[in-house]
């Protein structure tokens, strides 16, 4: 199983956290490089030039900022990938989001999904 | 004042050349590189000019050291001047030759394999170069990881190893010779000789060829030589830290490190004594050697 710590490793840092709701996804932006290593991911932001490190969790929800997956959605299937409790995963979800956010890595967007029921 | 002389150099892939007045200079630098000079300048040579010159108000003797037209140090001493002007051709050649992704590192070639160790100043590169030629590996640099952006091959680029003061009796340990009795002062890593590669043994330089590992060294002293693997992602990452041109390659240098690495194992290397060191490098590419065959 991969530990949560060290999730992204990075050059620089820049900006402010920003949160997501629950039932909302999010966008990684087009226009970032991504090179698969194995489980990780190296990571090229052509607009400040930052290379960042994803490790096996971190490139798990990267390949899942896709616009159609909620952060929910995100945390079960890494709570079945790794083997961790659902809150536990959900709080991962929750805070390599804000990472990816500090990085300026995902869209702006925001997709909000209404919850139903 | 003696006439200018030019000197030209091909040293694996990179082409250099020595102008100066300065006849004990050109002596010294022909000493380090007579195995690969030429009879005339070579494809975008890298050329070094050193010429006295008096400023200031004691008018005391710099040394101009300009490459390429360019000038990049003004040491003081004599003695500075070889070290500077293999800084300045350093310093030159991630401008000139942009086809090759530049990682500070030292490289080796082994059967036809090539090994990189990337590091910072002070990590142990030239030292463990040292030790693997003494042991039979072939020399490619001590302080460039040439890859050709396209096709992934390292290249040689055969300078003679710079070995800093404290490692001198370590070198000499392994029963190599530094060439003639000069040490030349290089800034605060302070004084230092050099090690001609092919004063070793006549094939010392290695052939270009594709990556097969990449260590990184960390040097502590009295440790247990131990190699700890490290996964190819964290790898690429910490080489693109090291990279010269990551952004003034022709291609991407990112793309470049994420192919190249694809192909490579990768480890983190605690070393210590020189020869415990050398055996656990020898015996890691060797394994590799070994699944290599038993796979084919």
């Amino acid at each position: 199983m991969m530990p949560f710590e060290n999730g992204l490793q990075m050059a620089t840092m820049r900006g402010a956290p920003e949160r997501v709701a629950s039932e909302s996804s999010v966008r990684r932006r087009a226009d970032v490089r991504v090179h698969r290593l194995d489980d990780e991911g190296l990571v090229y932001d052509p607009r400040s030039s930052d290379t960042h490190h994803l490790n096996a969790t971190a490139m798990f929800i990267w390949s899942r900022c896709d616009g159609l997956h909620t952060c929910h959605a995100m945390a079960d299937a890494l709570a079945g990938q790794f083997d961790v409790s659902e809150r536990a995963a959900f709080e991962h979800v929750d805070r390599t989001i804000e990472e990816f956010h500090k990085r300026r890595l995902l869209s702006e967007d925001v997709v909000t999904t209404e919850a139903t029921g | 004042m003696a006439r200018d002389r030019t000197q030209h150099f091909k040293i694996g892939v990179v082409s250099t050349g020595l102008e100066t007045p300065l006849r004990g200079l050109s002596r010294r630098y022909r000493a380090l590189y007579a195995d690969f000079e030429q009879p005339g300048p070579g494809d975008r040579e890298i050329l070094v000019r050193v010429a006295p010159s008096r400023t200031g108000l004691f008018k005391r003797t710099r040394y101009e050291v300009s490459v390429n037209g360019r000038v990049r140090f003004e040491p003081c001493y004599r003695d500075e001047i070889v070290p500077y002007v293999e800084w300045a051709i350093n310093w030159e050649v991630p401008r000139v030759m942009p086809e090759y992704l530049q990682l500070h590192a030292s490289s080796m070639e082994v059967d036809g394999v090539g090994v990189i160790f990337p590091g910072y100043s002070g990590a142990g590169k030239s030292t463990l170069t040292a030790g693997l030629l003494a042991s039979g590996w072939r020399y490619l640099c001590d302080e460039f990881a040439l890859i050709h952006a396209d096709t992934l091959v390292l290249h040689p680029y055969p300078r003679a190893i710079c070995v800093k003061k404290p490692s001198h009796s370590v070198v000499e340990s392994l029963g190599l010779k530094l060439c003639g009795s000069k040490r030349y002062l290089k800034g605060g890593k302070g004084f230092v000789g050099f090690l001609r590669p092919t004063d070793v043994r006549a094939n010392a330089i290695g052939r270009s060829c594709p990556i097969g590992h990449v260590i990184f060294p960390s040097y502590v002293a009295g440790a247990t030589p131990e190699l700890i693997p490290v996964s190819r992602g964290e790898a690429a990452f910490s080489l693109h830290k090291v990279c010269f041109n990551l952004m003034n390659c022709d291609r991407l240098g990112v793309d470049v490190l994420a192919a190249m690495i694809r192909g490579a194992t990768c480890y983190r290397l605690i070393s210590g004594e020189i020869g415990a060191t050398c055996r656990v490098v020898r015996e890691l590419v060797a394994q590799g050697r070994q699944r290599q065959a038993r796979c084919a």
